[in-house]
């Protein structure tokens, strides 16, 4: 148990006792005639389906179409002739129907593990979790309950199982050997239950008492009185705070004299648009394409990119979604990328330059999926005119390209990110160029100021060069507002209670950020008072 | 009886989730639904049968569609391949 490590699926904490949840082995026995079985069959097939129905509803609310099917899929496994012909044969046999489903879908996930593809392979869940349902569902005895409230320690935890228990008797929940992408994880996560997902397995038996951290992911097995006492301080601390950020949700906030912004939420991949819908932002901010390149063997299609976009523009539904084109770094360096072919000078535009069919097609997929939602795109790493005058002749490459092949898109705002000196003192030409900036300030400090965004020295090196940081900012706002586009910070400081009473001073429009941090950032906006400060 | 071929976009190729969509669609229907690759076949409104047919990313599949409402049929499942894989 020492050796396992944890991941965070979602936040929180909870103490009680534990509860192992592990799929019990089948018996086979007698059944009680072919007859009997077959109606208990259908009956329970009844309640499977109605079961899946309700889940598919609740998940589809909260997680979106793509998510929910899972439980459309199930049904269809539940009510397939195949499935049903292989139970049937067992029946006749004058078995038991529990063995007969169980043999059954041994059967059919055995077909798929045969599959050479990997994601087939996969389905083979599915089934098991379709096999789980109906067996639980025969089963009242041998059903998974929680008697009293408690952490459950799974392995291989259905999500329909998941879905049936009561919520309020789950104080936490820890999946081994299962993937904070997997479908159970996802429905923990949607059900907001503190959760971990555990990379590997173990054979030691787990019981007592726990604590499930899911903020440090540890999972303490029966801990001491003193772990006991400053974890309850822990829990009543962290969910006074949280109920105090929660009267936040939903009001528009502004500082005591009377200054606003917007908060926009920043995302890395399309698997966290969910949580962007869970922290209150008006939007995203900043989407960082770059996840569509990294992590694979070679560059993504146009189609592949189509998809992504599409989907986080359906989630977001009207709200807007700002993408960032694909800013491939020295830093985040896909496989087939070599280091010699990229560094901070060839980053963005000239990358593009190089690469351009690849940048084509990455604005087609962008432009294509326009149509999904309120999209508007932004260019990294802009430093001059001619920078924005080459992003408009691909832009209209892009556009001839799909209206010959008779493709729909929108016309969308194209902005860029000031995150260089160079950006900063062009910006009065370049705010009339494009329909809106955000200073990406993490690049505009670590290029300003000489210094990496890891060094250990950037805290004290930012506050001796404030001035020089604050007035770059400010003059891009400046200018910004002065040909009448709107201004945003999409870097670190954007959370940071040290710069946002200047932000709402000198009166930038937006500020994104992790989504965790909205409604903290509400509080502090809330509680500033800019015509107090002296030293802005 | 009405046929169409298909090229498979999705990089997962017929997956769980699309196998859903056209199973679920395909059942609308009077007619038989057929899914061929190669000389593999496959019942069109079962699901295991869809996804043990394996198609991946750039198959190309051929659907064929024979029954009273075939037509209307075939229009539909067009649409449900192409916005599913």
């Amino acid at each position: 148990m020492k050796k396992m490590k944890f991941i965070q699926n979602y936040e929180g904490y909870g103490i009680g006792q534990i509860v192992t949840y592990d799929k019990k082995s089948v018996k086979k026995t007698l059944g009680l005639g072919y007859e009997a079985e077959l109606e208990r069959f259908n009956d329970v097939k009844k309640k499977a389906l109605a079961s899946l129905d309700e889940s598919y509803h609740q998940a589809k609310d909260q997680l979106g179409e793509k998510n929910a099917a899972i439980f459309l899929t199930h049904k269809l496994m539940i009510e397939d002739e195949d499935f049903f012909s292989l139970i049937d044969k067992e029946l006749k046999e004058n078995v038991n129907l529990e063995y007969a489903i169980y043999n059954a879908s041994e059967k059919l996930a055995n077909n798929i593990h045969l599959l050479e593809d990997h994601y087939m392979r996969e389905r083979a869940n599915d089934i098991k979790d379709i096999s789980s349902l109906l067996l639980s569902l025969l089963n009242k005895d041998d059903n998974f309950d929680l008697k009293e409230k408690s952490i459950i320690i799974a392995k291989d935890l259905p999500v329909d199982i998941l879905l049936k228990l009561d919520r309020k008797m789950i104080l936490g929940l820890v999946l081994l050997n299962t993937s904070i992408y997997s479908h159970v994880a996802i429905i923990a996560k949607m059900l907001e239950i503190p959760s971990l997902c555990a990379i590997g397995n173990t054979k030691d038996e787990i019981k007592g008492l726990g604590i499930i951290d899911a903020i440090d992911e540890k999972l303490i097995i029966n801990p001491k009185q003193k772990e006991i006492e400053n974890y309850n301080k822990k829990i009543k601390d962290y969910y006074e705070k949280k109920a105090q950020l929660e009267a936040f949700r939903g009001k528009d906030v502004s500082s005591i004299d009377g200054k606003t912004l917007e908060l926009y939420a920043n995302i890395s991949s399309c698997l966290e648009t969910q949580k962007v819908l869970n922290s209150d932002a008006l939007g995203i901010g900043l989407f960082r394409s770059e996840f569509l390149y990294l992590n694979q063997d070679n560059f993504p299609t146009e189609d592949e990119q189509f998809e992504q976009f599409k989907y986080v523009l359906n989630l977001m539904k009207d709200k807007p979604v700002i993408i960032r084109t694909f800013d491939i770094s020295s830093d985040k360096l896909p496989t087939y990328i070599k280091p010699s072919e990229i560094d901070d000078n060839s980053r963005a535009i000239s990358f593009y330059k190089k690469y351009s069919d690849i940048f084509l097609h990455h604005l087609k997929a962008l432009y294509r999926s326009s149509i999904y939602g309120n999209l508007a795109i932004m260019i990294p790493m802009v430093k001059d005119i001619n920078d924005v005058k080459f992003i408009y002749q691909m832009i209209d490459k892009a556009k001839i390209d799909l209206k010959q092949d008779e493709i729909l898109f929108k016309d969308i705002d194209v902005g860029i990110m000031v995150e260089t000196k160079e950006a900063v003192d062009n910006s009065i030409k370049l705010a009339e160029m494009v329909s809106f900036f955000s200073i990406g300030t993490n690049d505009l400090i670590q290029n300003t100021l000489n210094i990496n965004r890891d060094d250990p020295n950037l805290k004290t090196v930012l506050k001796n060069n404030r001035n020089i940081i604050a007035d770059l900012i400010e003059n891009t706002v400046k200018n910004a507002h002065q040909a009448g586009i709107k201004v945003g910070i999409c870097g670190e400081l954007a959370k940071d209670p040290d710069w946002i009473p200047f932000f709402l001073h000198i009166g930038v429009d937006i500020l994104s950020m992790n989504p965790g941090n909205i409604l903290s950032v509400k509080k502090i906006i809330a509680e500033t008072n800019t015509s107090k400060l002296k030293q802005i | 009886m009405k046929s169409f071929s298909y090229k498979i976009k999705d990089k997962n190729g017929i997956h769980a989730r699309g196998a859903g969509a056209i199973v679920n669609e395909a059942k609308n229907y009077e007619a038989n639904m057929t899914i061929k690759l190669g000389n593999k076949e496959a019942d069109l409104k079962r699901i295991f049968a869809v996804l043990t047919l394996c198609a991946k990313y750039g198959d190309v599949v051929t659907i064929e569609i024979d029954g009273a409402d075939e037509d209307i049929a075939l229009e539909k499942m067009k649409n449900i391949f192409k916005e599913n894989v």
